[in-house]
């Protein structure tokens, strides 16, 4: 259980913003952390429907939500976009 | 061959709006002649822009103004210029090359 | 008896070198302060400076432009015009001047090396006058600004910015350090007047003097063309050191000092004219966009004096122009939002006329960066002003310091440029930062940016431990210089035209 800071840029977002997380958060805690502070302030609601995921800034493919941030190695101040999936 | 190449750059000092700047560009026309000329204006500065070699000679500025100009007079009108300066006691130059 | 003209006697009264005898040439030029590039002397001693100017000249011409410069104001100083000014222009006022003031007398101590340590005697003459040069913008800034003093608390931060950990400071500080006050004479030279000087600082001097003058205020107006005409002159010095550099083999050299250079400034004027002439500027008043000014002064005057001299266009030509188009917007969305961590009071600037000619200069704004701005505007439109602030912070650009940014809205993109280097992970706002660092790591690694310095323990976590940290006072923490009362427009009554 160790913190570390995480910078996330949501879809629609300027730039990314730094938030953080625990190592043992998934990406589904990872995510709503990051969206319940900048989404309704910087971006609009996502659609009651919409499924969030998170991807590794210049990965190919995103992570699975159930990935951890320490499953991940994740590094101090990883950057990750979060955006809708489809 | 546009614009833009070395020799046929426009060049030429940005001019204060003002007494000075006017007796200049007015003394540019005159001393100048066979070389393409435009004026574009701006709300405080005017940029005067001639094709390949712009010769500003302080004797003809202060035929202009009705009194002496020298260097440092305009100098103080002429925040900016394009071109390479050359300065001596009786003319400024702005060169394309 | 008649006088000489100056060409008569310049050549002989500028000769200054001689062969030292009690040092050598190296203790008394160290390559550290004074870099040669290998170059002989013989062949420095050829600088032949473009704009010659005697010591008597230089006096009599320096005090009839202040005479001017200080005589207007002292005409309008009546006029109650700051008291009367917008907000916008008051906002504006009070970032140019306190960026500004001292970056201007820290210069004079580059120009003093240059005086000191430069080969050729031409150019330590005229970087004796650039010395001057540069402690009067420092002074005459800081007195204009100081008039306001007793208006607006804000001016003090003129004199007082450069010592503080202010985030925006230490973006700006990092920048003139690295190209100015960490460089042998030489390399010095050719960053500062290259790369800012004959560059950029048209954009806030002559060509914002045009803004500041439908502003009607003309005093400024006056003051930054007055300043400028001593940049005109001192900034030649880079013209014939270019020369040299690249008529002796080491033009690769003076092309990544200029390429350096030039992009550590295009990012502080991107934050510093861009959110003034594209914001900060009354809408009634603007005569241009950003981006008009940059076609105009910088992509084509300046690139034009670039390939004119020898050197080719930056590697990064077609990114910059890309970046005109969206950095300071997203950068005008962050200095709102964290609008407590600005010494100023930040406008946004995004009434309804002003979107509409937000899109006419840059079009699709409003489908980009408009949509953050939307949402802003709806929380405040409901009342909840405490949702327009962020609770984390950005993530900040680990070379300008400015944040790390990307495209908003209905085209979003993701922007970050990474470097990992000896377990620590680096973010660049740009492929051209990344690139400055990926040249020297070892001269920029061990720097932490803000947001670094948040989480390595060098600021504490307390609500307040930040603005301490950064030298704010409760009293001085940004707030919305309308008071949220901008969001239709601006005209009502107590917030009449002025």
């Amino acid at each position: 259980m160790v913190d570390i800071p995480v910078a996330c840029n949501i879809q629609g977002d300027y730039g990314f913003k730094v938030i953080v997380v625990d190592d043992e958060d998934t990406m589904t805690e990872v995510i709503r952390k990051a969206t319940e502070q900048i989404v309704g302030v910087l971006v609009k609601q996502f659609p009651p429907d919409a499924k969030l995921i998170a991807k590794i800034h210049g990965a190919d493919t995103p992570l699975p939500n159930t990935a951890t941030v320490k499953g991940e190695n994740f590094r101090q101040m990883e950057a990750i976009d979060i955006y809708q999936e489809g | 061959m546009t614009d833009n190449t070395d020799e046929n750059r426009f060049v030429g000092p940005v001019m204060k709006a003002g007494e000075i700047g006017e007796a200049v560009i007015e003394a540019i026309h005159e001393d100048n002649e066979g070389r393409k000329i435009e004026v574009e204006e701006h709300e405080s500065y005017f940029r005067v822009k001639v094709q390949g070699e712009c010769v500003v000679r302080f004797d003809t500025v202060s035929e202009m103004l009705g009194r002496d100009v020298l260097l440092s007079d305009i100098e103080s009108s002429m925040p900016a210029f394009e071109g390479f300066i050359r300065t001596d006691s009786e003319q400024l130059r702005f060169l394309a090359k | 008896m008649a006088m000489l003209k100056m060409e008569e006697w310049y050549d002989l009264a500028r000769e200054t070198n001689w062969t030292p005898s009690y040092v050598t040439e190296d203790e008394l030029f160290p390559l550290p302060m004074s870099n040669n590039f290998d170059i002989p002397v013989s062949t420095w001693e050829s600088f032949d400076e473009p704009y010659k100017v005697s010591y008597r000249d230089y006096v009599k011409s320096q005090r009839d432009k202040d005479v001017g410069a200080y005589s207007v104001k002292a005409a309008l100083a009546r006029s109650d015009f700051f008291k009367k000014a917008s907000p916008h222009w008051k906002a504006l006022l009070a970032l140019h001047f306190s960026a500004v003031c001292w970056a201007e007398f820290h210069s004079a101590s580059a120009f003093g090396r240059m005086t000191r340590f430069s080969r050729s005697p031409g150019m330590r003459n005229m970087a004796t006058f650039g010395t001057l040069d540069e402690i009067r913008h420092g002074q005459i800034q800081i007195y204009f600004a100081y008039e306001f003093l007793k208006h607006d608390g804000v001016f003090d931060w003129c004199h007082k910015s450069s010592k503080t950990e202010n985030w925006i400071i230490i973006s700006l500080r990092h920048a003139l350090d690295d190209i100015a006050h960490t460089r042998d004479a030489t390399s010095a030279a050719i960053m500062l007047n290259m790369g800012l000087e004959q560059s950029f600082t048209n954009l806030q001097f002559v060509a914002l003097s045009a803004d500041a003058a439908k502003c009607g205020d003309h005093s400024f107006a006056t003051m930054l063309q007055s300043i400028q005409t001593d940049e005109a002159r001192h900034a030649q010095i880079g013209e014939p050191m270019v020369r040299i550099m690249c008529e002796n083999g080491k033009k690769a050299e003076a092309q990544q000092l200029v390429e350096i250079a030039f992009w550590r400034m295009w990012k502080q004027f991107s934050a510093l004219s861009g959110i003034g002439m594209d914001y900060y500027t009354p809408l009634e008043h603007r005569e241009n966009s950003l981006k008009d000014f940059m076609d105009e002064w910088v992509i084509g005057q300046f690139g034009r004096t670039i390939e004119a001299l020898g050197l080719d266009l930056p590697w990064y030509w077609d990114y910059l122009q890309y970046d005109i188009s969206t950095f300071h917007h997203a950068q005008q969305i962050g200095v709102y939002v964290y609008r407590a961590t600005q010494w100023w009071r930040p406008i946004a600037c995004v009434s309804p006329a002003e979107r509409e000619w937000l899109e006419s200069k840059y079009p699709g704004w409003n489908e980009t960066y408009g949509k953050c701005w939307d949402v802003v505007i709806e929380n405040i439109r409901n009342g909840d002003f405490e949702k327009t602030v962020p609770a984390p912070p950005p993530l900040i650009c680990n070379m300008c310091g400015l944040e790390v940014s990307g495209i908003a809205g209905d085209h979003w993109k993701s922007v970050d440029h990474q470097v990992e280097l000896d377990n620590r992970l680096y973010h660049f706002c740009s492929p051209v930062c990344k690139w400055i660092f990926e040249i020297e790591p070892s001269r920029y690694k061990g720097h932490a940016s803000i947001i670094d310095r948040c989480f390595d323990g060098t600021i504490g976590t307390g609500p307040d431990d930040f603005y301490e940290y950064m030298g704010h006072s409760f009293a001085e923490r940004g707030v919305d210089g309308y008071d949220y009362e901008w969001i239709d427009g601006y005209d009502t009554p107590q917030r009449a035209a002025e």
